[in-house]
């Protein structure tokens, strides 16, 4: 149960994997990026990506704008 | 201006060719279906897009690409908030690993109360992402040296001011803008500062290959009659520009002839 920063909130979740995340939060993966800890998760690499305690994610997505 | 298609339509940026000359801005517009409409009304191909965390307290809100298909229109991420050009790239690269897109714009800002380029951090800023693999629009200053810099560092298109963004003050110096245009050799779009559709139209007289805007639609009182008016404006700008207009003169110089007169 790793307790950890998600968008800038502090928050503890149950998965220990990107791809356990996504899954945790029902994300719609093909429509964002997720940084872990500075560097951007491919989604290829969201399997083997392991969440910890104190990590810093960023999940960010499209919207409106100039 | 390589940019020009023999017919006077459609202009390359980054190797694609695009029938419109408007790119509009996908902010300020009260909902999404909204923007989407204006967006249709427009007839515009690329929409500048901005990249913000995901609401995760409510992941049940509505998301600008259930509007504004990526299919339909092209994407263009942009660097809105950013003041340095460590958060522009951050920012780009994220976008780029969302969407899978290389066309980018890059705007990096000085302060809030202006918002005015910072063209030591945007030059910056582009040295790297054009190394990283980006197409990059910049927005720019009207400064003709700055933009000569930008074009010999791989912009794909300079992106000058017209006024300040959301000021709909139109173009404000226009013999920097006429300047910009003749030294280019990749496109050169007026980006921020369009108000109204005469506005729109005169820089396209000046010359530019396109225009950029997102308030004048936007805030708009109807955005998609607006919007409608834009295309139409940027069309009839363009027209003129590559018609020629004719010479001005100080005097009158009568357009029937004076022989016959009875």
């Amino acid at each position: 149960m790793p307790r950890l920063m998600i968008n800038g909130e502090g928050t503890q979740i149950k998965a220990n994997t990107i791809e356990g995340l996504v899954l945790e939060l029902d994300l719609p993966v093909n429509k964002l990026a997720i940084e872990h800890n500075l560097i951007i998760v491919p989604k290829s690499l969201y399997g083997s990506t392991v969440i910890n305690d104190d990590d810093l994610i960023e999940i960010v997505h499209f919207v409106g704008g100039g | 201006m390589t940019s020009e298609l023999p017919n006077g339509k459609g202009f390359r940026i980054a190797g694609k060719t695009y029938q419109s000359r408007l790119i509009i801005g996908t902010g300020k517009y009260k909902d999404y279906a909204t923007n989407a409409a204006a967006a249709e009304a427009s007839g515009a191909e690329i929409v500048t897009v901005a990249v913000r965390r995901v609401n995760l307290t409510d992941p049940n809100q509505p998301m600008l690409m259930d509007f504004l298909s990526p299919e339909q229109f092209v994407y263009l991420p942009n660097t809105a908030g950013c003041f340095t050009a460590d958060e522009a790239i951050r920012t780009l690269r994220l976008a780029r690993e969302a969407g899978g897109w290389s066309l980018v714009k890059l705007e990096v800002l000085s302060d809030l109360k202006t918002l005015y380029p910072d063209m030591i951090e945007t030059l910056a800023a582009l040295k790297l992402l054009v190394a990283d693999g980006f197409d990059v629009m910049v927005y720019c200053t009207d400064d003709p040296v700055f933009c000569r810099k930008l074009e010999d560092e791989g912009a794909a298109a300079i992106m000058p001011l017209g006024a300040p963004i959301g000021s709909g003050l139109g173009i404000q110096n226009p013999v920097n803008i006429r300047l910009i245009v003749e030294q280019s050799k990749v496109p050169v779009l007026v980006d921020a500062g369009v108000g109204t559709a005469s506005e729109a139209a005169f820089a396209m007289e000046l010359g530019c290959d396109g225009v950029l805007m997102n308030s004048a639609i936007a805030e708009a009182e109807d955005p998609i009659l607006m919007a409608k008016a834009m295309k139409l404006a940027v069309e009839a700008g363009r027209l003129a520009y590559v018609a020629g207009r004719m010479p001005r003169r100080q005097y009158a110089h009568a357009s029937s002839p004076l022989k016959g007169l009875i």
